[in-house]
C-alpha cells in the first residue's frame, strides 16, 4: 500500500482510468487483495469445507496467508514475503498450467529447454509479484460469496475485495484439480481476466521480439522487483 | 498492495472518460453548439454503428488494433508527457494537500459532473437509477454544499459510472478499432465519439464566460493523475505495457457495458494437451 493508500484508492471509480486502473492493480498476479479470509466465512455455505479440500479451501488458504504476508510486511521486507509466499503461491496456483496457457499455441514452437526455462521465469515473475504488491495492510478483508461448478471439471470462487472505505472489487477465481489439490489457473476481477491480459502481452513479445528477449524482459522484472530466491 | 496497476502510465490516466473533455478546450463554447457540430457528431455516431458491425470482441491485438503502428507512438508521446508533466505535478498535489481536501476535490468534481450520469441514465432508460442519481445531484449540492461532501452515498444514493460511450454500447454499438489519444489515453472509437457527446451536456465543459473554468479544470486533471499515482508502477512493471494498457481498456469497458468478463467461458481456452519435459522448478 505504499503508494494509494486505502483513502485514496477509495472507490472512486468514477474515473474510467481510474477504474481500469483498480482493477489492473488488483490483476496481474499481485491483486490487491486484501484477503481477510474469516470475513464473512461464518455465514457462507463453503464455511464447512474451508479445512478440506475445496476450491473455496485453496482460495481461503491463499487469502488468510496473503493477509499474513501484509500484516507483518514491513518486518519481512520483500524478501521474507518472498521466502513466506513461494510455498503457497505454488500450492494454490497450477504454475506450470499457467504458463502454458500463457503462450497459447506459441508454447507448442517452443523446445523443451525453452519450455522448461520459461515455466521457471514465470513461477518466479508471479511469485515476485505478489511478494512486491502485498507490502502493507490497511484494513481490506475478503469475502466470501460462494462457489460453482463451471464445466469441464473447472470451479469458479467468488470473493470481494472490501477496502476500509467501504469500496469493492469483485475476484472470481477459477480452478481446477490437480495433483489432488484444487489450484488457481485463473483471477478474473471486475471482469478483467488476468489470464487474458498476461497471454496478450506475453504473445505479443514472443510475436514480435522472439524467445530470448521474452526471458530477458521477465528476468529484468524480476530483478526490478528485488529477485527471485 | 500497491493497488492500482494500471492507466496511470500515460496521461491516460489523467483522462478518465470525463475528464477526456479537457482536449476540447477553449473551443467549447457555452451551451449553444453550432448545427455543424451536433451534425457532425450525429454522422459520427451514425457510421460507428456500421463499424461496430465488424469489430470483434474477443481474439487479439489484430483485429481490435488495426491502427497499432500509430497507437504506439501516441503511446509513447502520452508516457514521455506523463512522466515529465504530470507526475511531478500530481506528486507535489499530493505531497502538499491533505487527504481530506483531496477528497472533497474528488466529490467536487464528481456532482458536477453528474448531469451527464444522469442523462445517460435516462438514454438507456434506467429511469430508477437516473432518478436515484438525481436525487444524489441534489442532495450533495445542498446538503454536501456544493458536491464537496458525499452525504448521498450514505444515504442509499451511490455513484454510479456512465458515460455515452456505455449508452452507445447498451444500444448494440460496437467499440470499433482501438484508439489511443493524445494527451487522453486510451479508447476506441465507440468512447471517443461518446466523449465528445458527454462534453456537450457536462456543465464543467459548458460553464464559459467563467474565469474559474480553466482553473476548475486544471484542478481537476491534478487531483485525478494524483489519485492513479499508484497505476503507474504496475503498468510499468508489467512486461508489455502497450498491451496491458490496451486489453486492460477494452475488457474493462466491456465489462461495464455488459456485466461479466469479455470470456464468457471464464475457465478460459481449451488447454492444450500437457506435454512433458515441464520441469518447472526454481
Amino acid at each position: 500500500m505504499r503508494r494509494l493508500s486505502a483513502n485514496r484508492l477509495h472507490g472512486r471509480v468514477r474515473s474510467l482510468a481510474g477504474a481500469l486502473a483498480l482493477v489492473l492493480l488488483c490483476l496481474g498476479a499481485g491483486p490487491a487483495m486484501a484477503a481477510g479470509s474469516g470475513s464473512g466465512g461464518a455465514a457462507s455455505p463453503a464455511a464447512a469445507d474451508a479445512q478440506g479440500d475445496s476450491p473455496a479451501a485453496t482460495i481461503k488458504y491463499l487469502h488468510a496467508s496473503l493477509i499474513e504476508v501484509m500484516k507483518h510486511a514491513k518486518q519481512l521486507g520483500y524478501d521474507g514475503r518472498y521466502r513466506k509466499l513461494k510455498p503457497v503461491i505454488e500450492q494454490t496456483h497450477d504454475l506450470a498450467y499457467l504458463a502454458r496457457l500463457t503462450l497459447g499455441s506459441h508454447w507448442d514452437k517452443l523446445d523443451s529447454d525453452q519450455q522448461s526455462r520459461f515455466v521457471t521465469a514465470f513461477r518466479q515473475l508471479t511469485i515476485a509479484t505478489y511478494a512486491a504488491r502485498f507490502d502493507g495492510y490497511s484494513g481490506e478483508a475478503f469475502r466470501f460469496d460462494g462457489s460453482r461448478q463451471a464445466g469441464s471439471g473447472q470451479s469458479v470462487v467468488r470473493s470481494t475485495l472490501v477496502q476500509s472505505d467501504g469500496g469493492n472489487v469483485n475476484f472470481d477465481y477459477v480452478l481446477h484439480r490437480t495433483d489432488g489439490q484444487w489450484k488457481i489457473i485463473n483471477i478474473v476481477v471486475n471482469g478483467v481476466s488476468d489470464l487474458a491480459m498476461k497471454r496478450a502481452q506475453y504473445t505479443d513479445l514472443l510475436q514480435r521480439k522472439g524467445f530470448p528477449a521474452l526471458l530477458k524482459t521477465i528476468h529484468k522484472r524480476i530483478a526490478g522487483y528485488g529477485g527471485a530466491h | 498492495m500497491s493497488p492500482v496497476a494500471l492507466a496511470g502510465g500515460s496521461v491516460a490516466a489523467p483522462g478518465g472518460a470525463h475528464r477526456r473533455h479537457l482536449r476540447r478546450g477553449a473551443r467549447a463554447g457555452p451551451l449553444r453548439r453550432t448545427a455543424a457540430e451536433t451534425a457532425g457528431i450525429c454522422l459520427l455516431a451514425g457510421g460507428l454503428v456500421s463499424l461496430a458491425g465488424c469489430a470483434t470482441i474477443p481474439g487479439g491485438g489484430g483485429t481490435r488494433d488495426p491502427l497499432e503502428p500509430l497507437n504506439r507512438i501516441t503511446f509513447r508521446f502520452n508516457n514521455t508527457l506523463d512522466t515529465a508533466v504530470m507526475t511531478p505535478v500530481a506528486r507535489g498535489y499530493r505531497d502538499v494537500t491533505p487527504a481530506p481536501v483531496r477528497r472533497g476535490a474528488g466529490n467536487f468534481f464528481s456532482n458536477l459532473h453528474a448531469p451527464v450520469v444522469i442523462v445517460n441514465d435516462l438514454l438507456q432508460g434506467r429511469f430508477r437509477q437516473g432518478g436515484s442519481d438525481s436525487a444524489r445531484l441534489a442532495v450533495n449540492s445542498t446538503v454536501g454544499l456544493f458536491g464537496l461532501f458525499d452525504p448521498a452515498s450514505g444515504m442509499g444514493l451511490p455513484r454510479h459510472r456512465q458515460d455515452f460511450g456505455m449508452t452507445l454500447g447498451r444500444w448494440g454499438v460496437g467499440p470499433g478499432p482501438y484508439l489511443v489519444l493524445p494527451f487522453v489515453g486510451p479508447s476506441d472509437v465507440r468512447d471517443a465519439v461518446g466523449v465528445g457527446a458527454d462534453a456537450q451536456i457536462d456543465p464543467l465543459q459548458q460553464w464559459s464566460r467563467q474565469p474559474a473554468k480553466y482553473e476548475l479544470r486544471a484542478v481537476d486533471l491534478v487531483d485525478t493523475r494524483a489519485r492513479l499515482l499508484g497505476a503507474t508502477a504496475a503498468l510499468q512493471q508489467s512486461i508489455n505495457p502497450y498491451v496491458f494498457m490496451r486489453e486492460g481498456y477494452l475488457q474493462h469497458r466491456y465489462h461495464l457495458i455488459h456485466g461479466g468478463s469479455a470470456m464468457p467461458g471464464l475457465p478460459e481456452p481449451p488447454p492444450p494437451p500437457p506435454r512433458g519435459g515441464q520441469s518447472g522448478g526454481d
